[in-house]
Parts: structure tokens; C-alpha cells; sequence
């Protein structure tokens, strides 16, 4: 999910994601990487220079949290970087988090089902093990990221720090992505794109993805390959 | 467990039902196909009209995982959207909730519930939590219709389905200790997102019902022994011609 023009807004939307997650949970830094579903593209948002060489490196060598939750399609959640067997294994990688006095790290896919955007990487000095309830929130995050880039992707802009555009509920429902499905047999988009369509034709006609949704279920609405 | 069948072709469909949820956890986990037995057990073992499973997410909302039918699917929707059943009761308790929603006190209970029950030939329902110890992730939702009233026993097999469930979704935080709850629940709730992309793809290609194009999925992975996630994803993502799928017989 992934275009050169978005850059700005995409940039805005994840300097805000960032920012939130160093408010809400007791970490230092925050990666975002991210991918296009077929390929990872790259890092794309780091608080720091030094943040972003790991990143960098991990991006580089295939090696890392970041690139592990991306493949594994599920959360990588390191406590203390110094004891786990698990980082021991990305041999260059665990030098240079060490080398920026990096403790713990936890790394959260951007996705929704079968679309991997990304991944939200956070980044503690101290060994942190996150309960439960931090857990949650750090889900959530990783949630509105995706929301977040869904938007960008969609021209949906950001104007303010807080405009979700009308974007309803924290979470896509189920309709949602099973209307997303439909469309890619509509349109031959990927099911990436197909929910961007969705997303960008909700904002056009200024209503709820879950109305279009609905309506691409019951068979109201199709759409077609060719963009209007 | 002592009440449960011990002879005739219901006590075969009962162990055959153990062996199948316990062959999903030992390799190759996949929580789709397992929610998916799940509820297909409740229908040929338990003689339900229909059942549901739901998990907790990460903000605190039950999700609908898993159903036996669109119709199951959308009566579920309607207690969640509304904050009232029985299925809500027992996750919010940790209790199992039997009824007959002919009796008033269903009707007292949960009004525009019991209604949209009613108008869907439901008589009777039970909702089983699913929890492990203090822990509460979910409930099972069974649903009888015709007078045809669960027994006790009945009660306890649907709990012991949804016990089974809980330990599948929760195995792996018993082998890797750093692994928690909330992990856990999203990615079982992630990969049902998988599902609901694959069911409109497949619906759409084949111009089939939902129902009709996930029985097509399903037939297909479980007479080539393929996992229902891994392959529901190869098809959004392009990587498996749908087609062979719809074709499956």
C-alpha cells in the first residue's frame, strides 16, 4: 500500500501513530515498515536517526523483529533483548539494537486478514514486558495504523491531527472485508486495492464503508475495473 | 462424564468429533478449520438447528468467529449490535445460560432478543462460555429449534466443545510463556478476517451464496487435507485459481 504522492499524508498519519504510542506505553521509539503485499517497500517513519538505521538494517539483512512479525504475520514480542534466544538468532541485528542501548522490542503487523500493510515496531531502553492490558492498547495502535494508511491510501487526506475522515468504528467489520472480496472478482484489483476502492468510494458519496459494504453484499452495487 | 452416550451412532459421532478437534491441535494448528468443526459438530452431534462461536477482541467486543449458517451469523450480529442474548450473558458471568425462549423469563431477559429468535423457529438455546480459569476469552452459542429441548448431557458435550476450543486458542501461550492473551485472541480474529475475504471472492466468482461458497472451500481443503487459512489466503492473494476450488465437488 504504497505510493510516492502520499508521501506527505502518510507521513502525518504516522508521526501521529507514533506519538501515540510513546504516550500510551512505556516506550522510547517507535518503526513503522512497510509493505505493499507482495514485497516489503521499506521503512517509511522512525522517531529517531538511530531507530531508523535498524530498521534499515533489518530491512537489509531479512533479519529482525520487524521482519519476522512480517512474515509471521503475527505479533514478535521481546522482552529483554539480552536473554531471549529468539533475538540471538538476528545475529547483526541484535548488535546494533544493542549498540543504540536498545532493551526490549515489540513488533505488531499492520493487517487485516490477508493484507499485510506493515508493521508498527516499538522500541523500549529498559527490558519491558507488556501486560495485557498494554498489550491491548499496542493492538489497538497497530490498528488505527492500518486504518490510518487505508485513508492515505484512499486520497481520504488528513487535514488535523485527529480527522479519521468518516471512517466508522475502530476496527473494519466482517462485511467489510468479505465486500472487499467481491470487488476484487469486480474490478481484478488485489484485495489491498479492492479496499482501498472501497474506502475512497465511501468518502466520494459521504457515507459508512459498512453502507457500501452492505450494498456490495446484497448486490446494489458493483464496481468496475475500469476508475470513474 | 458419565452421562454421556456410551453406545449407538451418537457415541461414534461424539468420538469422532474429539478425534477430529484434537487432530487440529497437534499439527499444523488452524483455528478457522477448528472453530469450523466446532459448529458442525453442534449440528450433527447435538441435533442443533444452528450455532455460533464468539471471541473477545482487543477493545473488549465480542466478534463473531464462526457460524454455522448465515442465518446464525446475522442473529448473532443482532445481540451483539443490540448488547443483549445469551451469549453476551455468558461471557459478561463466566456461566453457562440455558433457556426455552418460550418461557417468560427469556422474554423479560433479553425482549428484542428472544423476538428475533422466535421469528426464526428458535426454541431453546444454551450459551457456554469459553474460559480458562479467571480467564474469560468467548462463548459457544447452541441453538435448538421445534421443541426439540438439549438435555443436561447435551449441555455438558457443548461445553466440553467450547473447552476445547478455549485450550486450542490458548495452547500455544502454555508453550511459550512470553505469548499472551490479547496476541493470542487477535490472531485467531485476524485469520476469521481471512475467511470473510474469501467468502465474497468465492461467493462472487461462483455467484453462489456465502454459505454455499464456503461449503465449496471447505470441501475442497478437507478431501485434499490442506488447512482452511493458509488456503483461503492463497486465493485472495491470488496464488490459487479459485476456480479449482469452485469446482471441487
Amino acid at each position: 500500500m504504497t505510493d510516492a504522492s502520499q508521501a506527505q499524508p502518510r507521513g502525518r498519519v504516522l508521526a501521529r501513530i507514533a506519538a501515540a504510542c510513546v504516550d500510551r506505553l512505556p516506550i522510547d521509539d517507535v518503526t513503522v515498515l512497510l509493505s505493499d503485499g507482495r514485497q516489503q517497500s521499506g521503512p517509511a517513519y522512525a522517531t529517531t536517526a538511530g531507530v531508523a538505521s535498524l530498521e534499515e538494517t533489518a530491512f537489509t539483512t531479512g533479519d529482525g523483529p520487524s521482519v519476522d512479525a512480517l512474515r509471521l504475520g503475527v505479533p514478535v514480542l521481546v522482552p529483554d533483548l539480552r536473554t531471549s534466544a529468539r533475538a540471538a538468532a538476528w545475529m547483526g541485528w541484535l548488535t546494533a539494537a544493542l549498540d543504540e542501548q536498545i532493551r526490549a522490542v515489540h513488533a505488531f503487523p499492520i493487517q487485516a486478514g490477508a493484507i499485510t500493510a506493515g508493521v508498527l515496531t516499538m522500541y523500549a531502553r529498559q527490558p519491558l514486558a507488556l501486560d495485557d492490558a498494554q498489550l491491548r492498547v499496542a493492538l489497538r495502535l497497530a490498528d488505527e495504523a492500518f486504518l490510518g494508511l487505508l485513508d492515505v491510501m484512499s486520497g481520504v487526506l488528513e487535514t488535523g491531527d485527529d480527522d479519521r475522515g468518516r471512517l466508522d468504528g475502530a476496527v473494519l467489520r466482517a462485511d467489510v472485508h468479505r465486500a472487499a472480496g467481491m470487488v476484487t472478482v469486480q474490478t481484478g484489483l488485489r484485495i489491498d486495492e479492492a479496499l482501498v476502492r472501497l474506502r475512497a468510494h465511501a468518502y466520494a458519496v459521504n457515507r459508512p464503508i459498512s453502507e457500501i459494504a452492505a450494498d456490495v453484499i446484497a448486490g446494489r452495487r458493483r464496481f468496475n475495473p475500469d476508475r470513474v | 462424564m458419565t452421562d454421556f452416550p456410551t453406545d449407538g451412532p451418537r457415541h461414534l459421532a461424539l468420538a469422532a468429533t474429539f478425534v477430529a478437534l484434537t487432530d487440529t491441535l497437534v499439527t499444523d494448528f488452524d483455528v478457522n478449520d477448528l472453530f469450523d468443526r466446532l459448529v458442525t459438530a453442534c449440528i450433527d452431534v447435538l441435533d442443533a438447528t444452528t450455532a455460533g462461536l464468539m471471541l473477545v477482541d482487543h477493545s473488549g467486543a465480542l466478534q463473531l468467529v464462526a457460524s454455522s449458517s448465515e442465518a446464525m451469523r446475522d442473529l448473532e450480529l443482532f445481540e451483539m449490535s443490540h448488547g443483549e442474548g445469551p451469549c453476551i450473558d455468558a461471557f459478561a458471568t463466566g456461566d453457562a445460560v440455558v433457556v426455552r425462549l418460550s418461557d417468560p423469563g427469556a422474554a423479560q431477559r433479553w425482549p428484542r432478543f428472544a423476538t428475533e429468535a422466535a421469528a426464526r423457529s428458535l426454541t431453546s438455546v444454551q450459551a457456554l462460555p469459553m474460559r480458562l480459569r479467571a480467564t474469560r476469552i468467548g462463548a459457544l452459542n447452541v441453538f435448538h429449534s421445534a421443541g426439540r429441548d438439549p438435555r443436561p448431557d447435551e449441555t455438558r458435550m457443548a461445553q466440553a466443545f467450547a473447552d476445547v476450543a478455549t485450550i486450542a486458542i490458548l495452547q500455544r501461550r502454555a508453550l511459550a510463556s512470553s505469548e499472551m492473551l490479547a496476541e493470542q485472541l487477535q490472531t485467531a480474529l485476524n485469520q476469521r478476517i481471512v475467511i470473510e475475504q474469501v467468502k465474497g471472492l468465492l461467493a462472487e466468482r461462483g455467484q453462489l451464496s456465502v454459505d454455499a461458497a464456503f461449503a465449496r472451500l471447505r470441501t475442497f481443503c478437507r478431501s485434499r487435507g490442506l488447512p482452511l487459512t493458509k488456503t483461503a489466503r492463497e486465493i485472495v492473494n491470488g496464488e490459487r485459481d479459485p476456480d479449482s476450488v469452485l469446482q471441487a465437488q
